[in-house]
């Protein structure tokens, strides 16, 4: 095992091209059949909520310690919005000052308004009545999903 | 072709740079449920991503900094934002998957200028595996513009700068 772990890192550095990265990605997904959904996940490991409302190349930008907006890297689009999603970080002791239990799905309008609750102020009030309430009710994200592992 | 390399609870093991030592190799992994959660959310443009852009060119990072100013809990570690590295470059390239899930593919994306990549790791505890770091999240954020190649105010982001290929 540890020679093939060896043999396959020498190879790291070349970069594949197009149809190997296809082939690739392809097989990957062949025991997930379906298309993309916007949803909402409460990612465990980097104590964070995660929007995601399109399957595309994201740029990230910081708007606090707490808020991240997601834009699309190759806006403008025809036909498609800038903002794709959001991030509420520290996710973990944010749901429990709210008493919420990280076991079950919380509903996505209860979390914005606690955000604005929680952290007054022009800059979050504008994130969430301009940005992520329009972005979740298009989309129809209306849960955070809890459990790191959903169903295939 | 580099397919995935799965070991133990990792989906895949890559080459990386250390965040002591810039010019040694040391081995970062990206952890089952954590490639999984891509899977599960038809994620295919961070897959696409992966493949080109992390497998391919982590080795090309050209800042490594250490703990996101954020809060950050793990399990019961309420200091786990200090355990995170953050690698940044300018790839040469960019990957989404564009068309349906039959019918489409990974298409290579020339990035926008003023963009950076980054690759968050959270470092690891010895392991049988030599595995130092687990692969958590990757994406684009703005170039800063005192420090080509890392990300914007990355000093109100980070910690620390660990080091720069260039300095």
């Amino acid at each position: 095992m540890v020679r093939e772990i060896r043999r396959e890192t020498l190879e790291q550095n070349r970069m594949k091209n197009p149809e190997e990265l296809k082939k690739l990605v392809k097989e990957q997904f062949a025991g997930y059949p379906g298309v993309f959904r916007p949803c909402a996940w409460f990612d465990e490991r980097l104590d964070c909520i995660r929007v995601v409302a399109r399957d595309c190349s994201i740029l990230e930008k910081r708007l606090s310690d707490r808020l991240t907006i997601l834009e699309d890297s190759y806006y403008p689009r025809l036909g498609h919005a800038k903002v794709v999603g959001f991030t509420i970080k520290g996710a973990r002791y944010f749901c429990h000052q709210q008493g919420w239990d990280l076991n079950t799905p919380i509903s996505m309008t209860k979390v914005l308004d606690a955000i604005v609750a929680q952290f007054p102020g022009e800059v979050v009030r504008f994130f969430v009545d301009y940005v992520a309430r329009p972005l979740v009710t298009e989309e129809n994200i209306e849960e955070v999903e809890i459990c790191s592992g959903v169903a295939a | 072709m580099r397919n995935i390399q799965g070991i133990g609870v990792y989906a895949d093991i890559v080459d990386g740079l250390s965040p002591v030592e810039k010019d040694v190799t040391i081995k970062l992994g990206i952890r089952n449920e954590t490639f999984r959660n891509y899977l599960n959310r038809r994620l295919r443009s961070a897959v696409a991503q992966y493949y080109g852009i992390v497998q391919d060119q982590l080795k090309s990072a050209e800042h490594t900094f250490r703990g996101l100013r954020r809060p950050l809990m793990l399990a019961d570690d309420t200091h786990a934002d200090q355990n995170v590295l953050i690698y940044s470059w300018c790839p040469q390239y960019d990957y989404e998957w564009i068309g349906s899930q039959f019918e489409g593919q990974p298409t290579r994306m020339e990035p926008l200028p003023g963009r950076v990549f980054v690759v968050l790791v959270r470092e690891e505890p010895p392991n049988t595996e030599n595995v130092i770091g687990s692969i958590e999240r990757w994406n684009w954020v703005e170039e800063d513009t005192d420090l080509p190649g890392a990300p914007l105010e990355w000093s109100e982001r980070y910690e620390e700068k660990l080091w720069s290929r260039i300095e």
